[in-house]
């Protein structure tokens, strides 16, 4: 497959995508911190190379199904940083018009089927997704995001049951950051490798590196061809790490120091940038260009985001059901 | 061997019956447990009927398209297995099966009113509160004014008609300022009496549900006879409001009871005065039945029955137990019976039934040495009757002399609604004929 | 009705996470039996800080983590309780009730019925219900109509830290599943909790305030926003009385009855979606009951509206009921009947 480090437009690519999804969470990080924002958040600071390699596997219109964090699945799929950012800010003019917020953020157009605020809740739907493809006799693959925690629900299991007797052309890609909250997935399951549990189910299971975006693209990419091909579902488990606590109430008893400092030298970003610059595809200046496009076209988001009239509790009641 | 009988098997949770649709053996094939033997369609899909024992298919009973309830035969099959529960369920016993029979027991409505409403929501299933006794079938809308609850039974209380309230509540709704204001009421010296909820006609039968917050003071929670007087008070307090509104007038009449006492003591067994003048009441009414009669919104409506509401002056309050058709029973009878009555009263244990079926009221103060007075209607009645004391009085006979006679004095008093002055008078007269010769009041 | 902590009692001022986690600590120590699981209850602390740190007290055999398995613990809960254990199981929010309620409404709240009475099922569920954290709409939910409607259930609802400990307690003693509704704005919340062991008994109500002029009866963090309306209507010389039924199954309806019929008007508070709510069992109860005579007003409900809960925070107040929405609808009780 096509290394993404040698190709100029795919470098930059990627890499407008994995700053865009980092600068993003840490606009939200900040905005929470000075009142800004509500609710609770979930970020996916250093796992960016997950959904980015994702991603480019898929077509517009193929679908995903998102998680509590979110925001780099739904920023890769192609989603407005505005809208997004104006959903955050409870803005009339986002997503949802105020009314999802973080964990509920989906953008229909590109295929992005919502975040969702339960565990393995996106399971059984990118299952359903899948179905729907095939029976409608379409192309369209879903790639289903997940935590490693949402193994343990009993809608993971039954969502992948009925994509492998069907064969559906779905892909479920874990993103193991080694905890799901405070449990760690070596102390949850008893296997050495997530994917360890695709044979159990009859499917194909890979486990690869999570903070390469190169080699989560090309896994799914395998898994996406498969799956348009009749070839049915396959899971991935991308091994990763997030940076932050769970939420913003974490007190991070569960882990060290040492260990959160281990993994941030495994910096998805830095790492391909390297890549880039080795491979010679693009030059520091180049680079910098990209970080400095994405700053400004956050700020720039940020700030019409922020401007945006408040969302109004008019029509509340007649949004429950569609007309 | 034996042959065991081969049922409609339930297949589903809401079978109940299947239609043959194939059979996969002949007679005289033999079969195993567990192979199929025949098809059936349920209310879902077409299964397989399997055979139950390892056997020969001796007998058909069900043809194709033949529809067989569950648990019914389709066939036969001769068998050396063990028929577990052969023949339990066969013959007279078969409706005991399990879901055969509904258990009597509470129905779902009185376990829930039980277990939510902790005795305190006090809700009787099956019984329709508004339209048990049909009187809803006339009322409409229109004449069904809207008042919160409490304003309604304090309306009620105070006689007061809701139609007449001018309500101010939101959406034209009466609200219990609006009653409270409407005037024309007796203050009352117990206000929190008015939310007092008892139904008046079954005092006992409601007072232990009645809220104990809100009792009137002068139940004193302690004394139950207290209580019930309180609740009396009440009742006659409702009653007379309401009478108070009914335009009424009273007639008097001296009766001279010289004949009557002549045979009271010989004649009578010594008959009380009382059901002496009951039954001269009763007569009178059968004679004048367009006075046994209440008073509806179409007129006057005659009774069939008469029943005479005597007035007692029971410990717990003015009681009236209704004597039924005096005008037919003997006098020793009614006299025994009458008795009874007041005894029942003074010792608390009269019932709802004995309270009711009233036409006219027989009210006696003559004992106490009133002479003579007049008694208020008691609604929907048309008449009442008031006796004064019975004695000797100096009366000029028709001969011009004077002389002392035993008299007494009788009100009558009479809804003007349904009767005038002269109506009151020849009733007045059917009285007094009946005392002066008193063969009907001796006959039985 | 133990409206107040009795006097003499010695207590301590707790919040209602430290209130629950000493019941819990009480409860773990006096009998071998009890021990809880739940979805980071152990090192984290819970997600609301419920656990804190007990698990360095009681350890990882009786504050159990487990994996994100709702249906898993609530089941393995229902089968520990029917073998002689006294589990406690923390499901991190109400709505993840939905995942486990095959177990709860299938399972725990039927085997001692099905199984002719041959077992009981001393199963304690935990969960934090409620709005206004902008957790949107699948962390939001008051779900209390779901388990009340359930026969084999019971539920409670604590409003102050003392009762989140006293009804814990009581839910332990209690042979039947009984399900704890939390609320997570109430977590932070502080007051006098009484000391050791001290339960609250199920079915009692609480009349938290007496006045003549209206009964307001609320639940969960409902009561201390009637409480809170409760003293402005006193300052504009309206007087209401406020029960906290603690219990909502079996509901103490004597003692709302009682105050309904004293003060003839009702307003019936709850944060959850109005249709069929649990006040709309209450209302019911009110209009069979005697009491219905002495309303002198139509029985009121002030629930949340017909909506999941959104998360912008002004739509989100917008959605359940307020104080000054409670203030409003008492005002307009006394004043228009
Ligand atoms: C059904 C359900 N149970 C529990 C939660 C609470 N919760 C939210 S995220 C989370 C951890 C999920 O772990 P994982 O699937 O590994 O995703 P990660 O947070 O690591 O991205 C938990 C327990 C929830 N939202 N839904
Ligand atoms: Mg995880």
């Amino acid at each position: 497959m096509n290394p993404l480090a040698q190709d100029a437009e795919a470098a930059k690519s990627v890499l407008k995508t994995m700053w865009m999804i980092r600068r993003f969470e840490e606009a939200v990080e900040d905005l929470y911190g000075r009142g800004m924002m509500h609710g609770t958040m979930h970020l996916s600071i250093g796992q960016e190379a997950v959904p980015t390699g994702a991603c480019l596997a898929l077509n517009k219109d193929d679908y995903i199904t998102s998680t509590h964090r979110g925001h780099g699945h739904c920023i890769a799929k192609g989603a407005d940083i505005e809208r997004m950012m104006a959903e955050l800010l409870a803005k009339e003019s986002g997503y949802c018009r105020g009314r999802g917020g973080s964990m509920h953020i989906a953008d229909t157009t590109t295929g992005n089927l919502g975040a969702n605020g339960i565990v393995a809740g996106g399971v059984p739907i990118a299952t359903g997704a899948a179905l729907s493809a095939h029976m409608r006799g379409t192309k369209q693959v879903a790639v289903c995001f997940h935590g490693d925690g949402a193994m343990g629900e009993g809608a993971w299991h039954e969502g992948v049951v009925l994509a492998a007797m069907w064969q559906l052309p779905v892909v479920f890609l874990c993103e193991n950051n080694h905890y799901g909250m405070s449990m760690a997935s070596e102390k949850a399951f008893n296997l050495e490798k997530l994917s360890d549990r695709a044979k159990g189910y009859g499917i194909p299971g890979v486990t690869v590196d999570g903070n390469d975006v190169q080699a989560v693209r090309d896994a799914v990419q395998e898994a996406v061809d498969r799956a348009r091909s009749g070839g049915g579902p396959t899971f991935i488990e991308a091994l990763t790490y997030r940076w932050r606590g769970h939420s913003k109430s974490d007190k991070n008893l569960y882990r060290t120091r040492e260990e959160i400092e281990e993994w941030r030298t495994h910096d998805p970003i830095p790492a391909f940038e390297a890549r880039v610059l080795q491979a010679g595809t693009l030059t520091e200046t180049d680079l910098e260009e990209i970080r400095n496009q994405v700053r400004d076209e956050l700020r720039s988001a940020v700030q019409r985001a922020n401007a945006a009239p408040d969302a109004t509790a008019d029509g509340l009641l007649e949004a429950v059901y569609a007309s | 061997m034996a042959e065991l009988s081969l049922t409609m098997p339930k297949m589903s949770m809401t079978m109940e019956e299947g239609t043959m649709v194939a059979w996969l053996k002949s007679v005289g094939d033999p079969v195993k447990s567990g192979e199929p033997v025949a098809e059936v369609a349920t209310d879902k899909v077409d299964m397989e009927v399997e055979s139950p024992y390892d056997g020969v298919l001796s007998r058909i009973v069900a043809d194709i398209d033949d529809v067989i309830k569950v648990g019914e035969p389709i066939g036969y099959i001769t068998s050396d297995s063990d028929d577990l529960l052969g023949g339990l369920f066969d013959g007279a016993d078969s409706g005991q099966t399990p879901g055969g029979q509904a258990p009597a027991a509470a129905g779902p409505g009185a376990a829930g009113g039980g277990a939510v409403g902790d005795g305190g929501a006090a809700s009787t299933p099956g019984q329709d509160p508004v339209g048990g006794d049909g009187s809803t079938a006339s009322s409409t809308a229109s004449d069904w004014p809207a008042a919160v609850p409490l304003a309604r039974s304090i309306a009620s209380d105070r006689g007061v008609e809701l139609s007449s309230v001018a309500p101010t509540g939101p959406g034209g709704i009466i609200r219990v300022q609006d009653v409270e204001s409407a005037g024309a009421v007796p203050s009352r010296a117990e206000p929190a009496a008015s939310a007092q909820p008892s139904a008046p006609s079954q005092p006992s039968a409601r007072s232990q549900q009645s809220a104990p917050s809100r009792a009137p003071k002068a139940a004193g929670a302690t004394d139950p006879v207290a209580a019930r007087r309180a609740r009396t008070r009440l009742l006659v307090a409702r009653t007379m409001t309401v009478s108070a509104s009914i335009p009424q007038f009273t007639a008097y009449r001296q009766f001279d009871l010289s004949v009557l006492a002549g045979v009271r003591k010989s004649g009578l067994g010594g008959a009380s005065w009382t059901a002496i003048l009951v039954k001269a009441q009763a007569i009178a009414l059968s004679r004048h039945p367009e006075l046994n009669a209440v008073w509806t919104e179409d007129g006057p409506e005659r009774m069939e029955e008469i029943g005479i509401a005597l007035a007692v002056d029971s410990p717990s309050g003015l009681l009236a137990p209704v004597i039924r058709n005096p005008q037919s029973e003997t006098l020793p009878n009614l006299s025994a019976g009458i008795a009874q009555l007041v005894d029942s009263a003074l010792s608390g244990s009269i019932t709802a039934g004995q309270l009711s079926g009233g036409t006219s009221v027989f009210s006696n103060l003559g004992g106490m040495g009133v002479d003579h007075f007049n008694a208020l209607l008691t609604p929907p009645h048309a008449t009442a009757l008031s006796a004064g004391s019975v004695a000797q009085r100096v009366v000029a006979t028709a001969d011009g002399a004077f002389g002392p006679r035993l008299t007494c004095t009788v009100g009558l008093t009479m809804d003007h609604r349904v009767a005038d002055g002269a109506d009151a008078a020849r009733y007045l007269q059917t009285i007094s004929d009946l005392v002066a010769s008193p063969d009907s009041i001796l006959a039985v | 009705m133990v409206d107040e902590v009795v006097e003499g009692t010695e207590t301590k001022v707790m919040t209602y996470a430290e209130a629950i986690r000493d019941a819990l600590r009480v409860a773990i120590a006096e009998d071998d039996r009890v021990f809880m699981m739940g979805e980071d209850v152990g090192i984290y602390g819970g997600a609301f800080g419920v656990t804190g740190e007990l698990i360095n007290e009681v350890g990882t055999e009786r504050l159990r983590d487990t994996t994100i398995s709702e249906l898993g613990i609530v089941g393995a809960g229902v089968g520990a309780a029917i073998t002689g254990m006294r589990p406690i199981v923390e499901l991190q929010f109400s709505d993840f009730s939905a995942q486990a309620m095959d177990q709860i409404a299938n399972q725990a709240a039927k085997i001692h019925f099905m199984l002719g009475g041959a077992v009981n099922v001393p199963l304690v569920i935990r969960a934090p219900g409620g709005s206004g954290t902008g957790a949107a709409a699948q962390h939001s939910q008051s779900l209390e109509t779901w388990f009340v409607h359930i026969p084999g259930l019971k539920v409670v609802m604590p409003a102050t830290p003392d009762d989140a400990k006293g009804l814990l307690l009581a839910a332990l003693d209690d042979p039947n599943p009984v399900v704890v509704l939390e609320h997570k704005l109430l977590y932070k919340t502080s007051g006098d909790v009484r000391v050791g062991d001290a339960r609250t008994p199920l079915g009692v109500a609480a009349i938290r305030r007496e006045g003549k002029d209206l009964t307001i009866v609320a639940t969960g963090v409902m009561v201390s926003r009637a409480m809170e309306a409760a003293e402005q209507l006193a300052a504009a010389g309206v007087d209401a009385t406020v029960i906290d039924p603690r219990t909502l199954k079996p509901l103490d309806s004597k003692t709302i009855l009682a105050s309904v019929t004293a003060t003839g008007r009702v307003l019936l508070v709850q944060e959850a979606a109005g249709t069929l709510g649990f006040m709309s069992e209450v209302a019911a109860i009110i209009a069979e009951s005697e009491t219905f005579a002495h309303l002198r007003a139509p029985v009121r409900r002030l629930s949340g509206l017909d909506i999941p809960i959104p998360y912008a925070p002004k739509l989100e107040r917008a959605a359940v009921p307020q104080v000054e929405d409670i203030v409003a609808a008492a005002t307009a009780l006394v004043t228009e009947w």
